[in-house]
């Protein structure tokens, strides 16, 4: 209780501040060439500590006394532009930015790309634009946005073709991954050689690690924002790329000049990319569709309607068709109420569907989630770097978790449709920036959640309601047979949970180069995806907290040190994050089409602790950076009663992405006007895994006897990649640029995994290695015209 | 559903698969009980009956360590048969199990009594036999398809065993998505062609043996990001006088329905 009696407090404070101001200086900042509206650009005014920040829509408010001023608009990318004012009533002005080179990536960068934030209280952020994305070396010359999050320090992966990403230690499924804010259930192509991101529809992407936002929230490690693009409102263009995986094309331009414009961007993988040996009716792509419109009612009313349409797709034959991904949309309202009061309403709805006709076997398979998500957000400029934001969240969820049909004319299979879940989460937040005299700014900020497991046809009813039982004879999990069966509809409420979830940020401004922050957020996640494997697989399901399931919660803690020096930036992070009611799975749990789920699941915790080190170079021709993080990641679940002996007899172990060292080191170099060259170097401690101490044979198998889950390692990962990319001049309107890379120079044999088996010619019991990408040159090709 | 499986495959055309020196650690020796008494479904005759004691070893020790001194009984509430071994660690006796009566496995072994108790599982005939040329993963393997009833009046669990000069293949399955209905146990192989002769056995078996086989059949295809995490498979095998002491392996009473087929 003590933080709301704080927050109101500040809330007080401030409303006094605002009182001393005299007129508002309000407007949007917009891309001169392209009229995108540009955020996180800084404003400020010349001879005082004042100035802000644009919002994700551009725009800013800045209340100042009356009085003539000069007004500085800068950020990385653009050229900085000075502005005289008169201030003697409420202003609007636009400003129109300049982009710093005309170089074929014409794509903003934010302020995070640069220098530190020193004055923020808003720490463990990370930005990178598309330009530097496009820049960094990748398997196959396939620009992918996980890979180069994963360059960052607290950002991981379970291995190389692993899907998802790993925050501080945390799951692939409690990062939060917004794409114009719908909600993305899967990130990954191709089980997780490549993303869904096309690099060029995407405007900006900040990465949350800790200290959350309260406007954010529904995950626990991390929030991943992605914004696509407006659209071009002045001139059409297309841009580009060809490259040896996949082929790009973005299409933008103005419906009305000025006013409205569209953008259209596909993405394809070559079919039968993968399978080139068999010369058969096989077929292995991705495709990703972005699409959006923008439309300006009036200087102060702008609406969006936004979608992402991607799917991965495999045939095999007759025997074997597959097909997964995401589908979204978001009707999006921005609106300048007052010159201090901005609000955004979308209409949000989400989709992710996995569909599988198994014709070996006889059946078809699908299964899902989707979700409708009501949006208002208001941003309160109280005066200037005092900003108040709340609003309100609903989201309804349609779980399902697989329906099973015959498929073919002699099936044997029955028709099985799982039960339908709902489920109804709400949230209300307010978040406060302040500034608390020269040398502190805090930013508080409270949500409540809430979540409603709604009514199912049908739902098991268990002895004391534990579904899962230890027999202490024979030492395992078992599951609780079910004594009744009770059925609800839908508008029924069969448990509901609230949550209060804190969030706090203060920087200590130590003077105008570094500062001290400190971090704290508690999240609330309420779905749960099902999946026993190391790495999610697209098959997994969600399910929502409910009468077995307790809702996932963390407490985070951060501190840090910022720091800028002329041309290098510097900030150290350390983390401890504690989390609660993470699912575990009975050994053996059958995840697919089990109608009991909470059958096979456990209650776990786990906890993450480390520290992270980043230095920047932002200027120069010479830039990049290296993140170094030093961390582990556990997690344990207990016996649940005395005479249980919990998985892996309780004890804490390594997660499957637990990894000690992790080193990267990014590089761009500009040799002249035409070349550029760069490099990455990433070194990581290898995953846990768990290696068998001996081996029996039952009938004839060879059962190898595991040790203790995840209590060895795959040897050290490391590699180094290098590219270089040639622009020629341009020609008219045509841009043009080739970039040409190497993946894995030194062809390190890298352990994706380590498994044993018997050799089958030999009958001799055998460890192997499987490496996945060797030495890999590509080439791709981009164009802009 | 272990599609699983299926998903690794794509990741291992991709991947490059490399044998190495890896130096593992060595566990205390424990014992493997493989009891395994069937009798066939056409006629009630024993099939291939034995109960097969063994320790566990190194992981890449070649050679097996049979036990051969152990005392080994089946007992139920009528009869109690004495085990007396054969060869290689088997011990056999004359014993034909009869529907309905729980029988108790005893073993004495290292001065330590291990027992499990189970009751004979019923199983369904194998029909027909459907071969196709254009079948398996990537249609171009000779498939077979072992046809039987599923009883749509109770839970059914079958293992299944089928066999060539090619190799094994073994599976489990439950009756839950099929029960009641016409349905088939599967066999190819690449080198599958005609005249090779293939054993298809159908053993009935309870849940709780689904449910071990099913975990051991996992370990052996785990690895790889897609991966389940590997664990210690527990079978029916109890130590009655130190529990943590246990033996691996399992003891089942099982009908079976066999049949052959020749390729075309």
């Amino acid at each position: 209780m003590r933080l709301y009696a704080l927050f109101l407090l500040i809330l007080i404070l401030s409303i006094d501040v605002v009182a001393q101001e005299k007129h508002i200086l309000s407007g949007t900042v917009y891309d001169s060439n392209t009229g995108e509206s540009l955020m996180g650009i800084n404003l400020i005014v010349k001879g005082t500590d004042r100035g802000t920040v644009t919002n994700p829509y551009g725009f800013y408010s800045l209340p100042l006394p009356a009085g003539d001023y000069i007004i500085e608009v800068s950020s990385i990318g653009y050229q900085k532009e000075e502005f005289n004012l008169s201030l003697f009533a409420d202003l609007r002005k636009d400003f129109r930015l300049l982009p710093d080179t005309e170089k074929l990536d014409e794509v903003v960068v934010t302020s995070h790309t640069g220098q530190t934030n020193i004055r923020s209280s808003q720490m463990s952020v990370n930005a990178l634009s598309a330009e530097t994305i496009k820049k960094i070396p990748v398997v196959l010359g396939e620009v992918d946005v996980i890979k180069s999050l994963t360059l960052l320090p607290g950002v991981s992966t379970a291995g190389e073709g692993a899907s998802g990403f790993n925050v501080r230690g945390g799951a692939a499924d409690q990062n939060l991954i917004l794409l114009d804010e719908a909600i993305l259930y899967d990130s990954s192509h191709l089980f997780g050689f490549f993303s869904v991101f096309n690099p060029d529809a995407i405007k900006n992407l900040t990465l949350y690690k800790g200290a959350v936002p309260a406007r954010y929230g529904g995950r626990l490690a991390s929030v991943l924002e992605i914004q696509q693009k407006d659209g071009n409102n002045k001139k059409f263009s297309m841009t580009g790329g060809i490259g040896l995986i996949s082929s790009r094309l973005l299409l933008e331009g103005p419906i009305q000049k000025e006013h409205s414009s569209f953008l259209v961007a596909g993405r394809s993988s070559y079919a039968h990319l993968f399978l080139p040996l068999f010369d058969l009716d096989n077929k292995a792509f991705f495709y990703d569709l972005n699409t959006k419109v923008s439309h300006q009612i009036n200087t102060k009313n702008k609406i969006f309607l936004s979608g992402y349409f991607g799917r991965d797709v495999f045939k095999i034959s007759e025997n074997f068709a597959n097909s997964y991904g995401n589908a979204t949309l978001n009707l999006r309202w921005n609106s300048i109420l007052s010159d201090q009061l901005f609000s955004n309403t979308s209409f949000i709805f989400s989709d992710y569907h996995y569909a599988l006709d198994l014709e070996l076997v006889g059946f078809t398979y699908d299964s899902g989630i989707r979700n409708y998500n009501l949006k208002y957000d208001l941003t309160q400029y109280l005066s200037a770097n005092n900003i108040l934001r709340y609003g309100i969240n609903s989201i309804y969820y349609h779980f399902n978790p697989g329906d099973i049909r015959p498929f073919g004319e002699n099936s044997g299979i029955n028709p099985f449709k799982l039960t339908q879940k709902y489920a109804w989460e709400n949230a209300a937040y307010a978040e406060l920036e302040i500034e608390l005299g020269e040398s502190f700014t805090l930013q508080g900020g409270i949500r409540l959640s809430s979540f409603h497991q709604l009514g199912q046809s049908e739902l098991f009813i268990y002895p004391d309601d534990r579904p899962v039982t230890y027999d202490p004879k024979f030492q395992i999990y078992k599951k609780t047979p079910a004594v009744d069966t009770l059925s609800f509809n839908r508008r029924q409420i069969i448990k509901s949970f609230f949550n209060p979830e804190p969030r706090l940020g203060i920087s200590w401004i130590l003077d105008d180069n570094q500062s001290l922050k400190a971090g704290y957020n508690r999240m609330v996640q309420y779905i749960h995806l099902i999946s026993n494997t190391s790495s999610p697989t697209p098959l997994d399901i969600y399910t929502p907290s409910g009468k077995y399931i307790a809702p996932q919660k963390s407490d985070q803690y951060t501190i840090g040190y910022f720091l800028n020096q002329s041309k290098y930036s510097l900030e150290i992070e350390s983390f401890y994050k504690k989390i609660k009611n993470r699912l575990d799975y009975i050994p053996g749990a059958d995840l697919i089409a089990n109608n009991a789920i909470e059958q096979v699941l456990l209650n776990g915790e786990a906890r993450a602790y480390g520290a992270e080190l980043m230095i920047k170079k932002n200027i120069g021709r010479l830039q990049g950076w290296i993140s170094y993080t030093l961390s582990k990641s556990e997690q344990r679940t207990p016996p649940g009663a005395p005479e249980e002996k919990g998985i892996n007899e309780g004890n804490w172990y390594p997660t499957a992405w637990d990894k000690l060292h992790d080193i990267s080191l990014t590089t761009q170099f500009d040799l002249s006007s035409k070349w550029e060259i760069a490099a990455n170097f990433i070194f990581q401690t290898g995953r846990p895994t768990t290696y068998p101490a001996g081996k029996y044979y039952y009938d004839g198998i060879m059962i190898p006897v595991f040790e203790n889950r995840n209590s060895s390692r795959i040897p050290s990962y490391h590699r180094m990649d290098f590219s270089v990319t040639y622009t020629p001049q341009k020609e008219k309107r045509w841009n043009s640029q080739w970039v040409f890379s190497i993946y894995n120079v030194y062809n390190r044999k890298n352990a994706a995994s380590i498994t044993f088996r018997e050799n089958k010619e030999t009958y001799q019991n055998e460890a192997v290695r499987l490496s996945i990408f060797g030495i890999i040159p590509s080439i791709t090709y981009n164009f802009k015209f | 559903m272990r599609l699983f499986l299926i998903l690794t495959t794509f990741f291992f055309l991709l991947g490059c698969e490399e044998v190495i020196d890896l130096e593992l650690n060595e566990m205390a020796p424990k014992l493997v009980v493989d009891a395994s008494i069937n009798i066939l479904k056409e006629d009630g005759a024993p099939y291939e009956s034995r109960v097969l004691l063994t320790t566990t070893g190194g992981f890449y020790d070649e050679s097996e360590t049979p036990i051969l001194d152990a005392l080994v009984l089946i007992r139920s509430e009528n009869e109690t048969v004495e085990f007396h071994h054969s060869e290689n660690g088997k011990y056999v006796a004359d014993f034909t199990p009869q529907p309905g009566i729980e029988y108790k496995l005893i073993i004495i072994y290292e001065g330590e009594t291990y027992s499990a108790t189970t009751k004979l599982v019923t199983t369904s005939s194998i029909e027909h036999i459907e071969q196709r040329n254009d079948g398996g993963f990537f249609g171009d393997q000779i498939e077979l398809k072992a046809y039987f009833l599923d009883p749509g009046d109770q839970e059914n669990y079958y293992y299944t065993v089928t066999e060539s000069v090619h190799g094994v293949r073994r599976d489990v399955l439950s009756d839950q998505f099929f029960n009641g209905n016409s349905i088939f146990s599967y066999y190819s192989h690449k080198n599958l062609s005609g005249g090779d002769v293939v054993y298809f056995h159908l053993f009935g078996v309870n849940e709780s043996f689904f449910n071990y086989m099913n975990l051991l059949l996992e370990q052996t295809g785990s690895g790889g990001p897609f991966g389940t995490h590997p664990s210690t498979v527990r079978g029916n095998i109890v130590n009655e006088n130190t529990p943590e002491n246990f033996a691996f392996g399992y003891f089942r009473i099982s009908e079976v329905s066999v049949k052959s087929y020749v390729v075309e």
